[in-house]
């Protein structure tokens, strides 16, 4: 890995993606039941509770500008169990 | 791969957290899960360390609420609900663990304050009962200063004492100084290159005209005069005469 591809992995940032994987592979419960457990305990304590981030390539890691949009993306697995699929690259008939 | 943008649409890629934040949430919470790979924390240093772990590293020993505050995974030197009446139950719950730890000699105070009223615990003590319990200690060790061995000693005191010898000569190597003679300048740079800065003589003909001819190869831009009277000042041998040209004999 070249000094630069290692500096830009060195970012403090976990993606909601690779936290929930994470969790599920370290406890064992499915993607649903971790964003349950996320979501519940961000809400039972919003005072200590990290504010979301965002990542970009060209920005680094920033304070997400739309915390709700994040909060959406984790409430949507806890109800269904898997990550919202974007539809957007989708070709249309 | 997804192209990462704060835009409405679902990307997991690019909401998160901070690493550092989100494992002291969780630990906090009770839930202690290795959200980095090990092999790349340990090749990259302290990733999961709170920034205020690398600020309290060098601190030898904690108070009593400095160690409760630990326990709950916040900066020991923040004081800033410390002094407030209501105690949240994370730092109830912290407080009771801290207690019965002492009353069951758990933990044991390394030493105490003048007073003998409050006990206070080396990092090292509390980095073990940490580990005791199964909780992470969010205090990186601080970072070693690297000694010098005997030869970088001995380099440095080189590269002092030679600093010092040519320190009379900086002013002479600053173009931009406008009391440095230039012909001194160009005398001294003449004798250099004539001499391979002092190893080597000349033969043939004498230093002084070894020294004019530098100068006029060089082209200079100098007048007859100055050549005149650079090649003097460079002249090593100003009695005159061309050393004896070395023969097998006198070689």
């Amino acid at each position: 890995m070249s000094v630069i591809q290692e500096r830009l992995e060195q970012r403090d940032f976990i993606s909601l993606h690779d936290l929930l994987i994470k969790i599920s592979e370290s406890d064992g419960c499915t993607l649903g039941e971790a964003a349950a457990m996320l979501c519940q305990l961000l809400r039972a304590n919003p005072e200590k509770a990290p504010g979301f981030t965002f990542y970009a390539p060209t920005h680094g890691v920033n304070r997400a500008k739309n915390q709700q949009m994040a909060m959406s993306l984790l409430d949507y697995v806890a109800r269904n169990g898997d990550f919202e699929q974007d539809m957007s690259d989708e070709i249309p008939f | 791969m997804k192209f990462p943008s704060d835009s409405p649409m679902p990307d997991y890629y690019s909401y998160g957290f901070k690493l550092t934040e989100i494992d002291a949430f969780l630990r906090s919470n009770g839930l202690h899960i290795a959200l980095a790979d090990t092999a790349k924390t340990q090749q990259k240093g302290d990733v999961l360390f709170p920034e205020w772990g690398h600020r309290v590293a060098p601190v030898k020993t904690y108070s009593e609420h400095q160690v409760i505050s630990l326990l709950i995974g916040e900066d020991p030197f923040d004081n800033s609900d410390y002094w407030h009446n209501d105690i949240d139950v994370d730092r109830a719950t912290a407080k009771h663990i801290f207690d019965e730890a002492l009353e069951f000699k758990d933990l044991e105070p390394d030493l105490w304050t003048e007073g003998g009223e409050s006990p206070r615990f080396r990092a090292s003590t509390l980095k073990q009962w940490f580990g005791r319990m199964g909780k992470f200690w969010p205090v990186p060790e601080p970072a070693s200063i690297p000694s010098l061995d005997q030869g970088s000693v001995q380099l440095r005191r080189q590269i002092e004492d030679l600093q010092n010898q040519l320190r009379p000569f900086e002013a002479l190597a600053d173009v931009e100084n406008e009391l440095v003679p230039k012909e001194l300048v160009i005398a001294l740079r003449a004798w250099q290159e004539v001499t391979e800065n002092g190893t080597r003589g000349v033969t043939g003909r004498s230093p002084k005209q070894h020294i004019e001819k530098w100068l006029e190869d060089n082209n200079l831009g100098l007048s007859a005069g100055a050549i005149d009277r650079i090649s003097t000042l460079a002249n090593w041998k100003p009695s005159g005469g061309a050393p004896a040209t070395p023969t097998p004999d006198n070689s």
